[in-house]
């Protein structure tokens, strides 16, 4: 990151993390509880990611709980609720809600999504991929522009889920390639998603991977998925609501073999584990990502920003 | 910063962004064929998982800002009202914190659910509860601070309560029933129709429910609205034959409610 001597943590690339869920705070803070058989969950944990939404309250519980972990842990912030891919205009109250979070906590990455969740007045509390055309790149970077000018610091933009096919003319990896060279924004690579979307709709997510610049990818998301029939037709579902699976891990290790190591965080939002059990998948990214970095990682492939 | 303005955008795709709006908003799935690229069967079953996953994590929203209403009408239940809440009055807000805010209206005239003639005020209360878990963080007066800024005799201050504090009044036993709902507390008889005034306050961390008398609480209304301790006691004197001075200072002070207090 650009601002060394600001007060934000930064991350060494191999750090592993965990989404924080409010039914971790206790085992959190407190050191000897919730002990797993390969010992201390947190001696697998570098970092824990929040959703920003959750912290956009005046006072109460969950700042207290956020405030004290803070004090131990790096922190990253995830808004899922701004609608950065979306056609109406960017939300300034929900921007000016999220400033305060990100200037309160003073985490290690901000991170939002190429994604709409609003159309026309309406929030849908979804993260729906949008059309991948000129119009829709052009907006998107105006509002990554506007966004990381509100918080005066760089953003990483992840890559949705997709469960439809939509117009357009751009692949998704030319698309989020062109949304860092236009705003400077680094790329949250969220290998379930890619796998989830080339399920989906019929693409080789090798390639789509070989097609990101790696270069920009600043944080890797890991999470599980479920498998639903909808209408006689299998489809998958990102749900966050289980471990990752070996294909997703297969295409973890191939990235990481070739663009060296990146600060990863596995997700789990639905039906979270307890920390001992996430601390688990943490560790499992962790072997993974030891076991295909590079020998010579530390001349190639290495972070552009770090 | 590179020179982008909105004026650059064209309008001209807003139309593939109203097109699934329409179809992710509309009560009833879509009949093919669909305005869509690829196989029908697959843009059926995408279009499926996004609807569900819109109604299901609003539907869970509302559960998690309702859980007593959410337990008094059972999961089907309240799911149903879920999606019609949703297609009545969908979010127009990304803060999922307030959705929900005109539930207690739409359950009160909600055919439905007219057997549990309580639910919208319970809604009511649960919103309450969650604006006082949300609110701004202050630190209490203890009663020594209090005598201290009246020199030993508080009746001409005037208080700033707690932003945490929440005052309601139902005709049903509301709060007698969320406390019966909380895992903590044995069941007990409650008639549901006698009436409760209600306090909410959170000092700490923690969310205080207290059933207060009438007169308590009217002397908490009258403080709130920046009346002196000798004025709110005076009035809530006149609505209340067995109000007690002594007790509702005791709840007040107790309860954490006074953050600051003034002569007036």
């Amino acid at each position: 990151m650009a601002d060394q001597e600001h007060t934000n943590p930064v991350l060494a690339p191999t750090s592993v993390g965990v989404g924080l869920k409010p039914a971790h705070y206790r085992d959190v803070l407190s050191p000897n509880s919730g002990r797993i058989g390969a010992g201390d969950p947190l001696s697998h944990i570098d970092f824990f990611e929040v959703h920003a939404e959750n912290y956009m309250c005046a006072g109460g519980a969950p700042h207290a709980w956020l405030t004290e972990i803070r004090k131990f842990h790096p922190l990253s912030v995830h808004g899922v609720c701004l609608s950065l891919g979306g056609h109406d205009a960017l939300d300034r109250d929900h921007l000016e809600r999220l400033r305060i979070v990100v200037e309160r906590y003073q985490p290690a990455l901000v991170s939002e999504h190429m994604a709409w969740s609003a159309h026309d007045g309406v929030f849908y509390n979804d993260l729906i991929a949008p059309p991948l055309t000129e119009a829709t790149l052009k907006r998107t970077a105006l509002h990554i522009d506007q966004m990381q000018e509100a918080l005066a610091r760089r953003i990483l933009i992840e890559n949705p889920s997709q469960y439809l096919t939509m117009p357009g003319d751009m692949s998704e990896p030319d698309f989020l390639n062109a949304l860092a060279r236009q705003t400077g924004c680094g790329l949250l690579l969220d290998i379930n998603n890619v796998y989830v979307s080339a399920c989906n709709l019929g693409f080789n997510a090798e390639t789509y991977l070989d097609a990101i610049e790696a270069s920009k990818v600043e944080e890797i998301h890991l999470a599980g998925h479920a498998i639903d029939l909808a209408r006689g037709v299998e489809i998958r579902v990102d749900d966050h609501g289980s471990p990752v699976c070996d294909d997703v891990g297969a295409l973890y290790r191939r990235f990481i073999a070739q663009a060296g190591p990146r600060p990863t965080l596995v997700e789990w939002d639905t039906d979270t584990p307890p920390l001992g059990e996430l601390a688990l998948e943490a560790k499992k990214a962790a072997d993974w990502m030891r076991a295909a970095t590079p020998k010579t990682t530390t001349q190639t492939g290495a972070f552009e920003n770090a | 910063m590179p020179d982008r303005t909105s004026t650059d955008l064209p309008a001209a795709d807003r139309e593939a962004f109203d097109r699934l709006a329409d179809v992710l908003r509309a009560p009833e799935p879509p009949e093919p064929p669909f305005e869509y690229t690829g196989d029908a069967d697959k843009t059926a079953a995408a279009l499926a998982v996004y609807r569900n996953n819109i109604r299901s994590s609003l539907s869970k929203a509302l559960a998690d800002k309702f859980p007593v209403v959410a337990q008094l009408v059972g999961e089907d239940f309240f799911k149903f009202a879920a999606n019609e809440y949703f297609n009545a009055a969908p979010p127009s807000s990304p803060m999922i914190a307030d959705y929900g805010d005109r539930f207690p209206q739409f359950l009160d005239a909600f055919e439905p659910a007219r057997s549990v003639p309580y639910l919208a005020d319970m809604a009511q209360l649960e919103i309450a509860w969650l604006e006082a878990y949300r609110a701004a963080d202050a630190d209490p007066l203890d009663a020594q601070a209090i005598m201290a800024a009246g020199d030993g005799d508080p009746s001409d201050l005037v208080f700033t309560l707690h932003p945490s504090l929440r005052l309601f009044k139902s005709s049903f036993a509301v709060g007698s029933i969320w406390r019966r709902h909380q895992s903590d507390v044995a069941p007990e008889d409650i008639n549901a129709s006698a009436g409760e005034c209600i306090l909410i306050v959170r000092p700490e961390r923690e969310v205080r429910l207290s059933i207060i008398s009438a007169g308590a609480f009217a002397a908490l209304e009258h403080l709130h609205a920046g009346d002196s301790v000798a004025e709110a006691l005076g009035q809530a004197a006149m609505i209340d034959d067995s109000f007690d001075p002594q007790a509702t200072f005791e709840i007040i002070l107790g309860g954490g409610c006074i953050i600051a207090a003034a002569r007036e």
